[in-house]
Order: structure tokens, then C-alpha cells, then sequence
């Protein structure tokens, strides 16, 4: 009967760990709605701006390796640096500490 | 303010900060530019914006015309240079001389034997029924092969027997073998 | 314990079940709740996966022949890591195998993408559970891993001893693992689509696992062929086989993928395309599976026959996909339009959409020709077959092309390249590959009458220079942006640009590898005649003599075969040995039943970095098998120890009067380029899938600097 044993408890422990999340919400009594959570946001926000700082730094080794002209680098990394500066302001409006 | 720049980095990039007019121009001047659909850029193209859509439109049908070409002598070669799938029993019925086909079914047992010359000689039959075809064959002989082995084997038709075209052997690789009784 | 493990199995598809439709009506009604408890359901799908096969590994490695799959794949004198890795040799197993790698990698995806991506994972998550379902399914309903035996066998059938090397063990893990890691980027397209986020945000989350599919696959189709080569008697690595060719088809989109997905990136252009290619390789993946385990086309790997229940299963999952996908599409085109337009022919952007047509091009060739069967089955009503020639004669010229495109590829500039940049930048690598080519013409006789494998080998030479110039441009850069020594600037430079330079490394594994595969198929010598004890023949320069025949005993089986001397004008080069095991058909019963099993070739391979000498040998068992019989009919009902005596009177009989054998000898070239290119490309996709570190994050800082100026 230890077979039997083995399944139920797994079962249960399916259960539970599946079930949990349903009942933190109803016993919170509020549903959160899926975006616009803040952490979220900064999570992405920063890996924007990674990508972003990446595509500066490629640009700049693809103009130094021949592969980009200079006048078409000089648009790129302009165009690049602007979308990274509009990055950075959103970043700073979702680290900014959020009214109580 | 955030810094774009990790602490540790090697390569700063500036960012200019300075002026928020400037930068939000700018920023407004390339999504303009990625919304219109395409870069304007240079004299050539403000000069004859029908060019580049032209260009554009002869170069995909030349290469659409490129392609069903490239298809037709493909699909022509493979019919023509195919191998038919028979069973032993459509061989028996139709085979013409000269061409070749790919025959599958299993080997009988006791028809296995070795030529002088080195040729195998054996007979394939039906998976289910008997009408067995002789085979005459040269070349690599897998190591699956035995009786009442699914074989497949591209074969011609000969004097006496089909002919199957050297190395051509191919022996259906089992992930589990049964234990073949005796006599069987 | 079967009972357990199918227990579990059922547990989980309630669990995939679950998760599908918690994820599905959570995105619908906005609960977070039951997203999150969708979305811990696939760990927990996983984990009850993994649970189920451990039963099963654990039935194997226990020899417990009350399961139906042990008794049937292995025995108790089965080598330990090959009963481990009988497990997936079984349908049920394999499909068992399939679920829990893709909840496995779809735990990590998730977790990878934690945070990223809101809207788009929890259709993904959705897709990857719906697929999970459909594979547990079948295990659950028609291909059940844990059935038992009535009556419990003492001794199993064991394993065809072909499949007892260790390439064997790796190659199907390696294979499903490249299958199901190619789910994950169709299940983000997917959500990307009906979320209509077709930004580069899901591609540049998605994408190394879509070169970790691309890897996998590729090591497993590599490791594939060296089985071939290695253990199978007829010296060759590709067949153009069905399930060989399956495998190759989502690895060629793949490839084309990982490189238009960078122009994506980069110029928000050739959208339609990255999507096509990642839903392809989706699709491809699934049907690459079912051809694997259906047998609907006649190849060496065609196993045993599932029934029609399973059949229909995966082309009802196949067309189900390909409806989605083109429906996807063809609706979300307006989305696909490209941000920018080609600006020239002479521009990497151009060279990258070539490149995307010749490799669809390339797969649908392999695609044709893979299904003609079936394909001129329903035309004219006859199954007819192409064979390694037609694909040989597609598939060469446009590899040449493609080798070709390596070469000048990465030295083309963005958005537009004039031909004085060009040629600058081609300078060096073309005179290199000009003196290649010369020295070849000069050196090697044989080139001179093979002009398609002397391009070949002139554009693997343009490949190399390449590369080796742009990692010398590369570190000049750097060294010029900072102040490092060549060394170090080199190590920053791959650091900080892995996907580039893994790239470069890639493309030279490439270019070594079809080196091989060009030569040895162009330049191979074949012998197959029949040799008397100290007879020699020549070939390939070489001289091989058979120098005496040797036997082995074991308790599993006996083995016949022959050292070969191999000299070379005069001077000795080494003694190869090869011979030919025979496992016994009954594991308690006559002499003669000792060759009547199996046989299995143990190739004599000698492989040099020049060429490979491969030997095998064909033992002629007719003067020693009346021996054999001549012991069963005057002794009946052997002893065990009896009848091993029998068996090595009778291979001494073998030893004292050697009847001539037929050797098969192939002197082939460059084999060994094939293999090392295999490790080079794995060496540059590790260095391309590595993650950088993440530059950590830091608090507010003000940085008012005007912008760079060069």
C-alpha cells in the first residue's frame, strides 16, 4: 500500500501548491490586475536599458570594424542615445518612491 | 536619475541630458521617421520615389520567376529520377527492364546463400503472403539482416533474377529483437 | 511501482490540463491568481514528469521485468549505462522522455522570463501546456510506459547490440532536447501574435533558446552520423534518410532564423520573416518527431508501427499548429510591416535575407525530397523514391553558395556598402584563399578533376580569412577604444560581443566541417574483396594485408576477425584491428545458436587529421558452423559450461584454418575535420549562448556629459 500511499500524496501536495495562489487572493479579499505593477515595469525598464547600452557599444564596434559608415553611425548612435535617454526618464518615474 | 552606465563599466556613454526640448525632439523626429515606413535619406530617393518601389517590385519578380523555375526542374528531376516502391508481388505483376525500383518486404528464410563470386543471393516475400521475388546482390550487407528482416533494397530487373543496385541494402533497424524461435 | 508511475502520469495531465486553462481564463477574466497558478503548475508538471521517468530509469537499472518496455529493451547482462539509456529507446519511453524535457525547459523559459514579456508569457505559457498535455496524453492513453507483464519474464530480450555505443546514448536526449526547445520560441511567437507585441522584445527574450534548440539538434544530428560512420558496416554518415533528413529541417530554419532575428534587432526589417522561421521550426520540430516514431516513411530508424490512434494524434497537433500559425500571421500582418526597406543589394541586410532564401530553399529541397513517397503516392498512385543522388545534387551548389555567402557576409556594411569597402575589406581574406586554392591545385592531384569541391574548399579558405580578419579588426578597435595589450583586448572583445564572435567562431566550424564532408565524399577510395590469410590489396596510396584472424569468447557473444597491416610506400603504418560479433539468438541453448543472433560490425577505424582508414570485415562462418553442428548432434542439452567449451573449440577451429573473409575499405579524407568542425561550431554557440553578466543595478546618479563626438 505504499504505492497508494505515494500517489495520494502527491496528489495532495499538487493540490495544495496549486490551489495556494487562489486562496491567498480570496482571502486578500482584492485581485491585482495582470500590469502597470511597478516592480514589473522596472524589471523590464532595465533590461531596456541594457539592451540599449549593448546596441550603442555594437554600433560603435560595427563603424570601428568597417561594417557602418561614419555618417550612418553618427545617425544611429544619435538615434540610439535619444531612445536611451527616454529609457532613463521612464526608469526614473518608476524608481520614484510611489505616494503612500 | 537612473544612469544608463553600471557602476565598473569600462565605456561610458554619455548621454546628453542637457536639454529636454532638444532630446524629446529628436525623439519625436525618429519615431516619425520609423512610422513613415521608410528612411529617407539622401537626395536619391526624394528625387524619384518611384525608383526604389520599382526597383523593389522588379527585383521580387525576377526572383519569383527565379523560383518556380528553380521548383519545376526540381519536381521534374524527382519524378523522373525516383525509384517506384513495390512489393514483391506488384514486381512479379509489372517491372519493366532498365528501370529501377525500391522493393520492400521481408526476407525468406532459407534463401539466404553466398555466391562464388561474393554476390548474396536471396528472396524477399510479401509482409503478408508469400509470392517471393530472387534477388542477386553486390555490395554492403547491414548488419541487421537475416530471415524475416524487413528489408529494403533498390533492385533491376535481370535475366533470373532482380539485380539490386550495389550498397543499396537497407535492413530495418529494430529497437527491440525478439527471440526468434527455432524452425521458424 | 508501475502502478505509481502511471499514477503520476495521470496526475499530470490533470496538471497540464489545469494550467492550460487556468493561464487561458485567468488572461480572459484578468485574475492574477489563476495566471499564477498556472503558471506554478509547470514546475510541478515537471516535476511529477521527472518523478515518472525516474520510476521508470529506476524499473531499468533494477532489471524489473514486470514492466513491459524493460522486458522487451534490456536484459540482465545489458551494460549498465546502456539500460539507462534503453529507456527512451521504447516508443512509450521516448514519448515520456519528449513531455518531460519540454516542461523542463519550459520551467527554466519561464523562469528566464519572469518579469519581462506580461503580456505575451501567459500565451506562451498556454501553448507550451497544451503541448505538454497533447504528449502526456498519449502516454497516458496510448502508449502507456508502465504496463505490466502477467507473467514476469526471468530474462529480458535486451538491446540490439547496435545501439550499444555511446553516441547512441546522447543522440536521442540531444535530438528531443533540440525538438522540444524549438517549442519555446514558437510558443512566445505565438503569444506575440495574439498579443500583437511584435516588437524585438520576445525575440530577444526567446533567443537563446531558439540557439540552444539550434545546438542540441545539431549535436544530436552530428552525433547521429558518427554512429553511422563508427559502428554501422557500410562507412558512411548521411543517407538522405527520412528521419535524418527530419531532423535537419527545423535545424536549417533555425539557422536562418538566428541570423535575420539580428536584423530584426537591428533594423526592425524581415519581421514576417523571423516569425515564419520560429513557427516553422516549431511546426518542423513536431513533425520531425512524428516521423521518428510513426513510420509513415520506410527509413532505417522506422520502429516498431504505433497504432493509428497515435498517428493521427500528432498530425491533428501538426495541422492544428500550422492552422494557427498561418492564421496568426497572415492577420497580424499590418503589425509585421518592416520599420525601414532595403537600401541596397550590397548590404548586410540584403545578404541576410539571401541567406534566409537559400537555407528555406535548402529546406524545402530536403523537405521534397523527403516526402516524394508520399507526395507521388498521391499523384500517380505509386510510392516512388529519390535517392542520396538527387539530394546530393541539390543540396551541393547551394552549400557552395552559402559557404560563399559566409565569407563575404560579415564583411558587408549595414544599410549599404559600396564596392571599394568591399573589396578593401575582402582584400586579405581573398589573396589568402587565392594561395589556398593555388596550393591545392599545385599539391593535390585529385583536386584538379573535382572543380565543385576545389570551390568549395577555396571558399572555406575565404571563410577562414574572414573570420581571423575580423577578430584581428575587432581587437585593433578596442585596443583603440582603450588601453589594453592584444591579448586582453581580444578576451574583452569576445566577452562583450559574444554573439558576434561566437558567431565568427561558428562559421568556422562550418567551413572546417564541409571541408570534411566535401573531400571525403569527392576524394573517398572504396575496396570490398575478399582476402586470404596474408593477402594484401592497395588502395588510397596504402597497402593492407591480412595479417592474421583473431576470435574472443565472451559470455555475450563471440567475435571473428582479422588484424590488417596497413603500410604505406614500404613503411609500416599501423595494424588495424576489425571483427564481426555474433550474440547468441537463445541465451540458453545450442552452439550453433551462438551465431545465429545478432551480428554486430566492430569497425577498425584508424582516423588521422589527414584522412580516415576504415575497415570492416565480413567473416565467412561456413567452415566452422557444421563444426557447430556436428557438437549439437552428438550432444544434446548442453550445460552452460559445456556449451562455452563447444563455443571455443569451435572458434578455435575459426583461428587454425581461416577461410578467406571479405574486407570492406574505405580510405577517406578529412573525416576527422568533420568531427573537430562539429566541436568548433559547439565551442562558438556556447560562446554565443553564454549570458553576459548583468551590469548590476545602481542607484540614481546624474551624468551630464554632451554627446560623444568621434
Amino acid at each position: 500500500m505504499l504505492a497508494l500511499l505515494v500517489v495520494m500524496l502527491s496528489l495532495l501536495v499538487v493540490i495544495v501548491l496549486l490551489a495556494a495562489p487562489l486562496y491567498r487572493s480570496a482571502s486578500e479579499g482584492q485581485e491585482e490586475r495582470l500590469d502597470n505593477r511597478p516592480e514589473d515595469q522596472r524589471v523590464e525598464l532595465e533590461a531596456q536599458r541594457v539592451t540599449k547600452l549593448n546596441e550603442i557599444r555594437e554600433a560603435e564596434l560595427d563603424w570601428r570594424t568597417g561594417k557602418l559608415s561614419e555618417p550612418d553611425w553618427k545617425e544611429t548612435d544619435a538615434k540610439l542615445r535619444a531612445e536611451a535617454a527616454v529609457i532613463l526618464r521612464e526608469l526614473d518615474a518608476a524608481s520614484a518612491p510611489k505616494p503612500a | 536619475m537612473s544612469d544608463l552606465i553600471p557602476n565598473g563599466a569600462d565605456l561610458s556613454i554619455p548621454i546628453e541630458r542637457s536639454s529636454t526640448l532638444r532630446v524629446s525632439l529628436r525623439v519625436a523626429g525618429v519615431l516619425q521617421d520609423a512610422e513613415a515606413g521608410f528612411l529617407v535619406r539622401g537626395s536619391d530617393t526624394l528625387g524619384g520615389l518611384m525608383d526604389p518601389s520599382r526597383k523593389r517590385t522588379i527585383r521580387l519578380v525576377v526572383a519569383l520567376v527565379c523560383a518556380l523555375g528553380f521548383a519545376s526542374v526540381l519536381v521534374y528531376t524527382s519524378f523522373s529520377a525516383g525509384s517506384q516502391a513495390k512489393t514483391p508481388t506488384e514486381l512479379i505483376r509489372s517491372s519493366v527492364p532498365g528501370r529501377s525500383y525500391q522493393l520492400t518486404g521481408k526476407v525468406v528464410p532459407g534463401s539466404i546463400a553466398h555466391e562464388k563470386g561474393g554476390a548474396l543471393l536471396f528472396k524477399v516475400r510479401d509482409r503478408v503472403g508469400t509470392a517471393s521475388v530472387p534477388i542477386v546482390y553486390t555490395g554492403q550487407v547491414p548488419d541487421p539482416f537475416r530471415a524475416n528482416r524487413e528489408v529494403i533494397v533498390t533492385v533491376r530487373k535481370g535475366k533470373s533474377a532482380f539485380v539490386g543496385e550495389r550498397d543499396s541494402l537497407q535492413t530495418k533497424c529494430p529497437s527491440k529483437f525478439k527471440a526468434e524461435k527455432k524452425g521458424a | 511501482m508501475a502502478v505509481v508511475g502511471r499514477a503520476l502520469l495521470f496526475i499530470a495531465l490533470v496538471t497540464a490540463v489545469w494550467g492550460l486553462a487556468a493561464t487561458v481564463v485567468g488572461v480572459r477574466l484578468g485574475r492574477q491568481s489563476l495566471i499564477q497558478s498556472g503558471s506554478r503548475a509547470m514546475p510541478v508538471l515537471a516535476a511529477l514528469l521527472i518523478a515518472a521517468f525516474a520510476v521508470l530509469e529506476v524499473a531499468f537499472l533494477g532489471d524489473d521485468f514486470s514492466f513491459t518496455v524493460v522486458a522487451t529493451h534490456s536484459s540482465t547482462t545489458t551494460p549498465v549505462l546502456y539500460k539507462a539509456a534503453a529507456a527512451w529507446s521504447s516508443q512509450e519511453g521516448s514519448l515520456l522522455l519528449w513531455a518531460m524535457l519540454l516542461t523542463v525547459w519550459s520551467t527554466i523559459a519561464l523562469r528566464v522570463v519572469r518579469g519581462r514579456l506580461l503580456e505575451v508569457t501567459p500565451i506562451a505559457t498556454a501553448v507550451l501546456f497544451a503541448l505538454a498535455a497533447v504528449f502526456t496524453g498519449m502516454t497516458v492513453l496510448l502508449a502507456n510506459p508502465f504496463q505490466t507483464l502477467a507473467q514476469v519474464p526471468l530474462e529480458g530480450t535486451g538491446l540490439n547490440p547496435l545501439l550499444r555505443h555511446a553516441s547512441m546514448m546522447i543522440h536521442p536526449p540531444a535530438l528531443y532536447s533540440g525538438y522540444t526547445l524549438f517549442s519555446i520560441p514558437f510558443a512566445f511567437a505565438i503569444g506575440a501574435l495574439v498579443t500583437r507585441r511584435l516588437g524585438s522584445d520576445w525575440l530577444q527574450v526567446t533567443r537563446r533558446f531558439a540557439l540552444g534548440a539550434w545546438l542540441a539538434l545539431g549535436l544530436g544530428i552530428l552525433l547521429g552520423a558518427r554512429w553511422s560512420y563508427t559502428e554501422l558496416g557500410w562507412g558512411g554518415y548521411w543517407a538522405w534518410d527520412a528521419v535524418e533528413n527530419a531532423a535537419l529541417l527545423p535545424w536549417l530554419l533555425g539557422t536562418a532564423y538566428l541570423h535575420s532575428a539580428t536584423i530584426q534587432e537591428k533594423r526592425g526589417m524581415l519581421k514576417v520573416w523571423n516569425v515564419s522561421l520560429v513557427l516553422g521550426a516549431g511546426v518542423l520540430s513536431i513533425l520531425g518527431t512524428f516521423l521518428v516514431r510513426s513510420g509513415i516513411l520506410s527509413s532505417i530508424h522506422a520502429f516498431v508501427e504505433p497504432g493509428a490512434a497515435l498517428r493521427w494524434t500528432f498530425v491533428a497537433l501538426i495541422a492544428v499548429e500550422l492552422a494557427v500559425s498561418v492564421v496568426l500571421v497572415i492577420s497580424r500582418r499590418k503589425q509585421l510591416r518592416s520599420e525601414h526597406r532595403l537600401d541596397s543589394l550590397l548590404s548586410r541586410e540584403a545578404f541576410f535575407l539571401a541567406q534566409n532564401v537559400l537555407l528555406v530553399a535548402l529546406m524545402l529541397i530536403v523537405m521534397w525530397g523527403t516526402f516524394f513517397p508520399l507526395i507521388s503516392e498521391a499523384i500517380t498512385g505509386t510510392k516512388t523514391s529519390v535517392g542520396p543522388p538527387w539530394f546530393d545534387r541539390y543540396v551541393g551548389p547551394l552549400a557552395l553558395v552559402i559557404v560563399a555567402l559566409m565569407g563575404i557576409g560579415p564583411l558587408v556594411a549595414w544599410r549599404r556598402s559600396s564596392w571599394s569597402q568591399l573589396g578593401r575589406s575582402l582584400l586579405w581574406p581573398l589573396l589568402f584563399a587565392a594561395v589556398v586554392g593555388a596550393l591545392l591545385i599545385g599539391l593535390v592531384p585529385d583536386v584538379r578533376d573535382d572543380l565543385a569541391a576545389l570551390v568549395l574548399f577555396v571558399c572555406a579558405a575565404l571563410v577562414a580569412g574572414t573570420v581571423a580578419q575580423e577578430f584581428a579588426r575587432g581587437t585593433r578597435a578596442r585596443m583603440a577604444m582603450s588601453n589594453e595589450n592584444f591579448a586582453v583586448a581580444l578576451g574583452h572583445l569576445v566577452q562583450r560581443n559574444r554573439r558576434r564572435y561566437g558567431g565568427y567562431t561558428v562559421h568556422l566550424g562550418f567551413a572546417l566541417l564541409l571541408c570534411g564532408v566535401a573531400a571525403s565524399s569527392s576524394f573517398q577510395r572504396v575496396s570490398e574483396i575478399p582476402l586470404k590469410q596474408g593477402q594484401s590489396i592497395e588502395d588510397g596510396g596504402y597497402r593492407f594485408t591480412y595479417a592474421k584472424p583473431t576470435v574472443e569468447v565472451t559470455s555475450e557473444r563471440v567475435s571473428l576477425g582479422a588484424e590488417v597491416l596497413v603500410s604505406k610506400d614500404g613503411k609500416r603504418v599501423g595494424m588495424i584491428d576489425t571483427s564481426k560479433g555474433y550474440y547468441p539468438a537463445n541465451m540458453t541453448a545450442t552452439v550453433g545458436d551462438a551465431f545465429s543472433g545478432e551480428t554486430e560490425t566492430d569497425v577498425g577505424l584508424r582516423a588521422g587529421p589527414w584522412r580516415d582508414l576504415w575497415i570492416a570485415i565480413e567473416p565467412n562462418t561456413s567452415r566452422i558452423l557444421p563444426i557447430a553442428e556436428q557438437i549439437d548432434r552428438r550432444f544434446k542439452n548442453l550445460t552452460p559450461e559445456a556449451r562455452a567449451v563447444g563455443i571455443v573449440g569451435v572458434a578455435r577451429a575459426y583461428l587454425r584454418n581461416p577461410p578467406p573473409a571479405t574486407f570492406r575499405i574505405l580510405v577517406s579524407p578529412l573525416v576527422t575535420w568533420i568531427w573537430a568542425g562539429g566541436i568548433v561550431i559547439a565551442i562558438g554557440g556556447l560562446i554565443a549562448i553564454w549570458p553576459a553578466r548583468s551590469p548590476a543595478r545602481k542607484p540614481a546618479r546624474e551624468a551630464e556629459i554632451a554627446p560623444k563626438s568621434a
